[in-house]
């Protein structure tokens, strides 16, 4: 095979061969967007390099904790952080932090071993813990920036620096959607904070790969944007798209072959079509009073991210491949011990009943569900109930699409400070999670201002050890 | 704690090792097999390998040499040590193996080692030590690539056939000729009425105020060219292309998103700039290094807000890397809009591709360090900003802030305090704003060391601030910058001179790009290796001097261009071959262009006569010095001026802008994207502005029988009469429509989605 650096050139944007040339595994994608006759799908030499191997996952589910959780105090218990509560840090703190702190705070909360993985989980998270024998469990992530906005632009896209594409937008781009009358990428509430938009862009991938922002309109309702209109009678749009249609195919046959103008009619049928089809994937009182109990739906306090992860399930399991919810704000530099444990309330329930229903539905297996924030928070206090941003080493758990299940992997210090023991980067994260879905991320590559760029820039390793 | 005194004990318990030399056997014992099960993988020669970081730790000349980061390690001393820095895990940065850290006892091992001066009896064979690292950059080779050769000025092909109306045209000419093919036939002047008007101006011809125009006059098309050039809107709309290189937006849009409260300057100045024909040449010195001309005042300062206005990562605890990567978004921006290089590549390594080195990179980012940008680097950090306001202004604000201060002490009396506040409303009623401008001035000058990797941690050797030397003839010609100066002047004037073989080619390029849809060369903002060949080479060439002919004039060339036979030729491909690689060669007809985000806005606007053409000026509702609030959106989009005045919300952007392909402000653009997709559609079908621009270009309609409604409604949205089929499409869903009042404001939803609105033939 040629290498991936000499195989194509860049070339215009609008020319469809173009842009083929300009990908390299993007194809899927194009087709399922409409702009690829099937006869253009096979004569493409692209198509065999697509599936190297079999994935295991077929989608993501990201739950986003929007913040930085504290490791020290949900999953990664620290005996000798508890002894030496109080007392220096016995060894360096980063060279780089993002606020002064003190020294070494003990969790408020007691930990114990659950499952059958005996892993331990703090009192915060009761439900969490009756699943943890279905999670991966890492204790070494490792992040390179400190503040929120690099962070979470890391986390989103692997740079810390510049916006470059989200990570649903190249599992989408490499992978396509199954589901082409919803969009591939979706963004449930998202915080418009600390870079916004930059952790759903496509940045320099083609606008298809974008993540679709879903936000509550006027009325309360999670809606894809211009997806109804509140005072157009169906009948009446039909009419309308009747005559758009005939009008349409008459400046195409004035016009003569174009590609773009017999795309834009494909594009107003599948408009319709997401028009159709969203609002029943969304509408929620399909679902049995069993579930909505499971997920706390009607629950003062965890009823608000319970829909939102009951959405993500919808979406998922209506082919959406990549689907974040947000949860937040984890951002405890005060008020540790009550603001997580309000926000543990909020997000527990809804989270394990995710990974419950997701099994009872045969749809673990395939839906790789990612937990985490953008960074970990520090051992050491900041005030007397507080905690800094900690990048160095934390937590997040991996469940289903092909991870092993009931796994703790990695160590941080024995005070939870840095992780040591295979350790895993973001970019490690990346080329894991592309892995699992069949993608190597050395060769998922886009041609960009001089260079071929990758999610997983020129780093990332696949931690084959958490791989069932 | 437990390793440090651990290590102490363990240094102290030095034991001989019986029959031999000590410090070999305990190289042999503990040093080799730990060096070799931890390290040899990465920093090792074996099959296929690769050296990380340059650093072979499997011979002794290779810790004795080093890698990229120096030597790694010194004998005797464990604190100078890089070794033991990076396998103590202290330094987040520096962390060896990266996967596992080391035990403690294998820590004190190396420690105890090194301590004891470093034995190591490994030598190096000659092919070890033969230099591994590539042989550098072929400058030669690089200057004879195309792009960095000077254009020459190319003989026009001789032309008989009368089509060619301008040197342009006979360029063309031979170009189809030579694939056996003829160019298209031309468009009717209603169609190209409505493409010049597009194109030159960004709004629909009935805007225009063009009744009464006499277009079966000869000179009539030259007449609308000169009549649209001189139209203020064509520098809302060329300024709009602009922006899109410049990544102009009205915040910085990363972490901290702050209000750029002042780059609405930059976006008006580079309106007037295209409204004034201001040359070219003039256009990129002032934006580089306009606070460096003589009789620089505001509006050379203004300019350099080019070099102001991009993302920055305002909130990042390490004040070095925010530095460094605010000059490197300069560079890398510098280099794409004006040069069509992709410097930025540079940063970490040689570039792979381009004549283009990290040695060459510094040099740039020597400039730009010794360029002040930002005031400081604390988190939120702070960028420069000249204050213009008179005197007495700035006075009245000094006295404004005294007062607030004294206002809110409390320290002082109750009545102070209030006396402080009742003078204080006083002043802010009556003082005007400080008329600050965003742009950037020197620094005390600093010669930039190259970074290692990209990282200031691991600092190479110093370097000259220069243009990259593959930009010289030979080492004769080099010129570094003024000791005094940060050399920001001499750049600009180097990309802005006849000589440079890159300028006016990108330029012209960029032009061509705007009016036909792709580039003579495809990738406009990369001329490197990495870019596309020109589709013509003599034709860019042909263009690039006449740019310089005409003293850079840009409206000359526009008029060269849309005044040409291959301007008026007709989107229609049955000529062409259909097999012709477009990537390649020109077509020989034009291509339909979909109306682009700020087009379709300003177009929905004015046709329910709703537009309102006040110029410039700050729309953004945010104070200076604040976070930008992101959830304003809406109420900008209420605001019915031209789309190019709407503020830019960086990470916050207008939905329906970013379905129709804006450009992201980012990273500099010079070829949006022209994508099909679904929310376009569901835009269309179904956004209250849409629903909003349809009745009220409905309820612009002469109240008169339905025929002659139908014919106004063309004139004005499409500029022609409809088609047969047309009109009886829809007169006839008129005539069916359940309910009267509603069928003529579903009939202009229906069009405003069509092809034929939204695409230009």
């Amino acid at each position: 095979m040629p290498s991936r650096l000499c195989l194509h050139r860049q070339a215009a944007p609008q020319s469809r061969r173009a842009f083929l040339q300009q990908s390299s595994a993007g194809f899927g994608a194009l087709a399922a967007h409409g702009l690829l006759s099937l006869e253009a799908q096979a004569a493409n030499p692209l198509r065999a390099r697509q599936a190297s191997f079999a994935p295991k996952a077929k989608r993501v589910i990201f739950l986003f904790m929007h913040g930085g959780p504290s490791q020290v105090d949900l999953f990664d218990e620290k005996p000798e952080l508890r002894r030496h509560d109080g007392k220096p840090l016995p060894f360096d703190k980063p060279r780089i932090v993002s606020s002064q702190t003190g020294n070494l705070l003990a969790s408020p909360f007691a930990f114990q071993h659950h499952g059958q993985s005996g892993a331990q989980v703090s009192e915060l998270l009761p439900h969490i813990a009756k699943v943890v024998d279905d999670l991966c469990i890492i204790r070494s992530i490792h992040g390179s920036n400190s503040r929120h906005g690099g962070a979470l632009l890391e986390l989103h896209t692997g740079s810390d620096t510049f916006p470059r594409p989200a990570m649903g937008s190249w599992i989408q781009y490499g992978l396509g959607t199954q589901n082409e009358n919803l969009p591939g990428f979706l963004t449930i509430n998202p915080s418009l904070g600390h870079g916004g938009a930059n952790a759903w862009s496509s940045s320099f991938l083609p606008a298809h790969y974008q993540g679709t922002r879903i936000a509550r309109d006027k009325d309360k309702q999670w809606k894809i944007p211009f997806i109804t209109h509140a005072d157009t009678q169906p009948d009446a749009q039909r009419r309308e798209l009747a005559l758009l249609e005939a009008m349409n195919r008459d400046h195409l046959q004035r016009a003569g072959a174009d590609a773009a103008l017999e795309a834009r009619l494909a594009s107003y049928e599948l408009a319709f079509r997401m028009q159709s089809e969203a609002p029943s994937v969304q509408d929620l009182s399909q679902e049995t009073p069993a579930t909505r109990a499971l997920y706390g739906l009607d629950d003062k306090v965890t009823g608000a991210f319970a829909k939102q992860c009951l959405l993500a399930r919808r979406f998922s399991e209506a082919g959406v491949r990549f689907v974040q919810v947000t949860h937040g704000y984890w951002d405890q530099h005060s008020n540790l011990k009550g603001d997580h444990t309000r926000l543990s309330a909020e997000m527990d329930r809804p989270v394990a009943a995710l990974i419950t229903d997701l099994k009872q539905r045969g749809l673990l297996e395939e839906t790789l569900v990612l937990w985490g924030g953008e960074f970990g928070r520090t051992p050491v206090a900041q005030g007397r109930d507080g905690r800094d941003h900690n990048p160095h080493g934390f937590t997040m758990f991996l469940a289903g699409g092909g991870v092993k299940p009931g796994i703790q992997y990695g160590h941080t210090d024995p005070f939870g400070y840095y992780a040591v023991e295979n350790r895993v980067h973001f970019h490690d994260l990346h080329a894991t999670m592309l892995h699992l879905l069949g993608i190597d991320h050395t060769q998922l590559t886009f041609r960009h201002a001089g260079r071929d760029f990758r999610l997983t820039d020129v780093y990332g390793e696949i931690v084959h050890d958490i791989i069932a | 704690m437990g390793v440090r005194s651990a290590i102490i004990l363990l240094l102290l318990a030095v034991r001989g090792l019986s029959g031999e030399d000590p410090r070999a056997a305990f190289f042999e014992k503990e040093v080799r097999p730990l060096l070799a099960s931890k390290c040899y993988e990465c920093h090792g020669v074996g099959e296929g390998q690769k050296i990380k970081g340059g650093l072979r730790l499997d011979i002794r000349q290779g810790w004795e040499h080093g890698g990229d980061s120096g030597p790694a390690l010194v004998k005797g001393d464990v604190e100078a040590s890089l070794l033991v820095r990076a396998v103590r895990y202290a330094d987040p940065e520096l962390q060896m193996p990266p996967k596992e850290k080391l035990s403690d006892h294998e820590v004190v091992v190396l420690e105890r080692w090194i301590v004891n001066g470093a034995f190591d009896p490994r030598e190096a064979s000659v092919e070890d030590l033969r230099e591994a690292s590539s042989a550098g950059i072929d400058y030669e080779a690089g200057r004879a690539f195309w792009s960095l050769q000077s254009p020459e000025d190319p003989d026009v092909p001789p032309s008989a056939d009368g089509w060619a109306r301008t040197p342009m045209d006979a360029f063309l000419l031979d170009h189809w000729q030579g694939r056996g093919v003829g160019p298209a036939r031309a468009v009717d002047m209603e169609v190209l009425v409505r493409r010049l008007s597009d194109a030159l101006v960004g709004l629909p011809p009935s805007l225009l105020g063009l009744e009464g125009v006499d277009w079966d006059r000869p000179d009539a098309r030259e007449r609308l060219v000169d009549r649209l050039l001189a139209s203020p809107r064509y520098g809302e709309r060329w300024g709009r292309h602009w922006l899109d290189v410049a990544r102009y937006a009205d915040s910085n849009g990363m972490d901290e998103n702050m209000t750029y409260a002042e780059a609405y300057r930059y976006r008006d100045y580079v309106i007037a700039a295209f409204n004034a024909d201001k040359p070219y040449d003039a256009f990129v010195v002032e934006q580089l290094a306009g606070d460096l001309l003589e009789d620089s005042h505001m509006h050379e300062k203004v300019a350099t807000g080019f070099l102001a206005i991009g993302p920055k990562m305002l909130a990042c605890d390490d004040p070095q890397k925010m530095r460094m990567d605010i000059v490197d978004e300069q560079i890398d921006t510098t280099g794409r809009a004006f040069l069509g290089m992709t410097f930025g590549c540079a940063r970490c390594h040689d570039h792979k591709f381009d004549p283009i080195s990290a040695k060459d990179y510094y040099g740039l980012a020597g400039m730009f360090m010794s360029t002040k940008t930002m005031v400081n680097y604390r988190v939120v950090a702070k960028w420069h900003e000249y204050d213009f306001s008179p005197p007495d202004v700035q006075e009245a604000h000094a006295e404004m802030e005294r007062l607030r201060k004294q206002s809110t002490d409390k320290k002082a009396s109750d009545e102070a305090r209030a006396k402080a506040k009742d003078a204080l409303a006083k002043l802010e009623a009556t003082t005007p704003p400080l008329m600050k401008v965003m742009g950037i001035t020197e620094n005390p000058t600093e010669n930039a060391r190259v970074h290692l990797r990209g990282s200031y941690q691991t600092l190479g050797e110093e370097t000259v601030r220069q243009v990259p030397m593959v930009f010289h003839r030979d080492t004769a010609t080099q010129q570094a910058a003024p000791e005094d100066q940060s050399g920001r002047l001499q750049l600009a004037q180097w990309i802005a001179s006849e000589s440079n073989p890159l300028t006016a080619r990108v330029w012209v390029n960029r032009l061509w790009r705007w009016h036909f849809g792709q580039g003579i060369v495809p990738s406009t903002d990369n001329f490197g290796m990495l870019g596309s060949a020109p589709r013509h080479r003599s034709l860019l060439d042909h263009l690039a001097h006449e740019l310089t002919r005409g003293d850079w004039s840009v409206k000359r060339l526009q008029r060269l261009i849309t005044t040409s036979s291959r301007y008026h030729l007709a989107s229609d491909a049955s000529g062409e071959d259909p097999n012709a690689d477009l990537a390649t060669v020109i077509p020989n007809h034009h291509v339909r262009r979909r109306l682009d985000a700020e087009s379709l806005r300003d177009a929905l606007l004015g046709l329910g006569d709703r537009l309102d053409l006040r110029m410039g000026g700050q729309l953004l509702l945010d104070q200076p010095g604040t976070y930008v609030n992101r959830n304003r959106l809406n109420q900008y989009l209420d605001i019915p001026r031209r789309a190019v005045y709407m503020p830019i919300v960086r990470s916050a952007l207008y939905d329906a802008f970013v379905a129709f392909d804006m450009a992201d402000p980012s990273a500099p653009e010079g070829n949006r994207r022209e994508s099909v997709v679904a929310p376009q559609a569901l835009y269309l079908m179904n956004s209250q502005r849409v629903h909003d621009a349809a009745l009220a270009l409905a309820a612009s309609l002469p109240d008169t029988v339905a025929e002659k409604k139908l014919a106004a409604l063309y004139q004005k949205a499409l500029f022609r009469k409809p088609h047969a089929t047309e009109r009886e499409r829809a007169l006839a869903f008129i005539a069916s429509h359940p309910e009267a009042g509603e069928a003529w404001t579903a009939l202009c939803r229906v069009l405003l989605a069509s092809n034929a609105f939204l695409y230009l033939d």
